[in-house]
């Protein structure tokens, strides 16, 4: 093959290569998380698991209809087995309406659930089963199927996640949420500070070295 | 060079304007570098998060945004070095059957593009930029496509 024309198609794909590896560089510096700041601290309304009384606390922004705060769950329930005396556990429900239809009905129904102490158990539950509900017009037909799993008293739950005080501490939950800059949905805030993190890993190695502090 | 002195060496074939040619490869390129940063922000996000901001985003995180794990954008990336490869090879060997299938080619942008800007204008409801730029490049494609194939002698 003719030496000039290796060169032209050599300098096509370099200047492609190189093209390619500059939009690289570019989009992971826009992906980079922003610093947020918790303002409201943890009070008697939010839902804590973990050593209630750590010296850490861990408090996560959630949406049930987002899948990454779905791939997310299996990770902090395993938080709450590894640091179990160290770490206190919060979730903090932020439904991104725009653009999940079905995530504040989700909230609702967790949060009447927690009604019946069954708080954790739902939010596992949504989680598990979010690809089933997700794409639902009325996904509160599978909900209450959930809630009849729990063994919940029906009449109250559905009564409960239709009042307006559990639909007051979804929005209140999101103020919070706003108030603390968040930006995505899963966010996570150790003791009061948003972490940026590459990979559970790395979120866990975070959070290792601030108990062992 | 190299590439003009093919096209003006072949004497026997029909002239085939290299404007046209060298347009179409600028467009491809456009199109595939907007194509290949969005798959690359797609990837780049090691872990997935659902974002507060809307417009792009709203368009980025929905669900057709890909194809079992497989960002849209990818096949357009794919698409448009197709079309800049087979270009840059038809200046290279003057074959009017590359030229005949990457022109004729142009139209599966046209179609996709299309169906994007439905989703977007009917489904979504919101519009991603990167997504404006692709439907333009892509319909300019499709422009210098016909008028390529139409340049060229019948088979």
């Amino acid at each position: 093959m003719d030496l000039k024309r290796v060169g032209i198609w050599t300098a096509v794909i370099g200047g492609l290569f190189l093209m390619v590896y500059g939009l690289a560089k570019l989009g992971a510096v826009q992906s980079q998380l922003p610093t947020g700041t918790i303002q409201d601290p943890v009070d008697s309304s939010d839902w804590v698991k973990g050593n209630l009384m750590a010296k850490n606390t861990l408090i996560e922004y959630g949406d049930f209809q987002c899948p990454g705060c779905a791939s997310a769950a299996p990770f902090v329930n395993a938080l709450e087995k590894t640091y179990d005396n160290q770490l206190r556990l919060v979730f903090r429900h932020f439904p991104l309406k725009s653009i999940h239809p079905n995530a504040a009905e989700a909230a609702f129904a967790a949060e009447a659930a927690g009604k019946q102490g069954k708080f954790w158990e739902m939010h596992d539950l949504l989680y598990a089963n979010q690809f089933s509900w997700s794409g639902l017009s009325d996904p509160n037909v599978l909900f209450d199927n959930y809630a009849t799993q729990l063994k919940l008293n029906m009449d109250q739950f559905i009564n409960d996640r239709q009042s307006d005080v559990v639909k007051n501490k979804v929005e209140r939950d999101s103020l919070t949420g706003e108030r603390a800059s968040v930006a995505a949905t899963p966010s996570f805030y150790l003791n009061g500070q948003l972490v940026n993190y590459a990979s559970y890993d790395d979120l866990e190695r975070i959070i290792k070295q601030t108990i062992g502090q | 060079m190299l590439l003009m002195t093919t096209l003006s060496g072949s004497l026997n074939k029909p002239s085939v304007n290299k404007i046209l040619i060298f347009l179409g490869i600028l467009i491809s390129l456009i199109g595939f570098l907007d194509a290949t940063y969005l798959t690359i922000t797609y990837f780049q996000g090691v872990l997935p998060t659902c974002s507060v901001v809307h417009g792009c985003e709203k368009v980025l995180l929905s669900s057709y945004a890909a194809i079992f794990s497989v960002p849209v954008a990818l096949f357009g990336a794919l698409y448009y070095l197709a079309i800049f490869v087979g270009l840059v090879a038809f200046l290279d060997t003057a074959k009017l059957n590359i030229l005949r299938t990457v022109s004729l080619g142009t139209t599966i942008g046209l179609i996709a593009s299309g169906y994007f800007f439905f989703l977007q204008l009917v489904v979504i409801e919101a519009w991603c930029q990167f997504c404006i730029v692709s439907l333009i490049t892509s319909t300019l494609l499709f422009v210098v496509g016909m008028l390529i194939y139409r340049s060229l002698p019948k088979v």
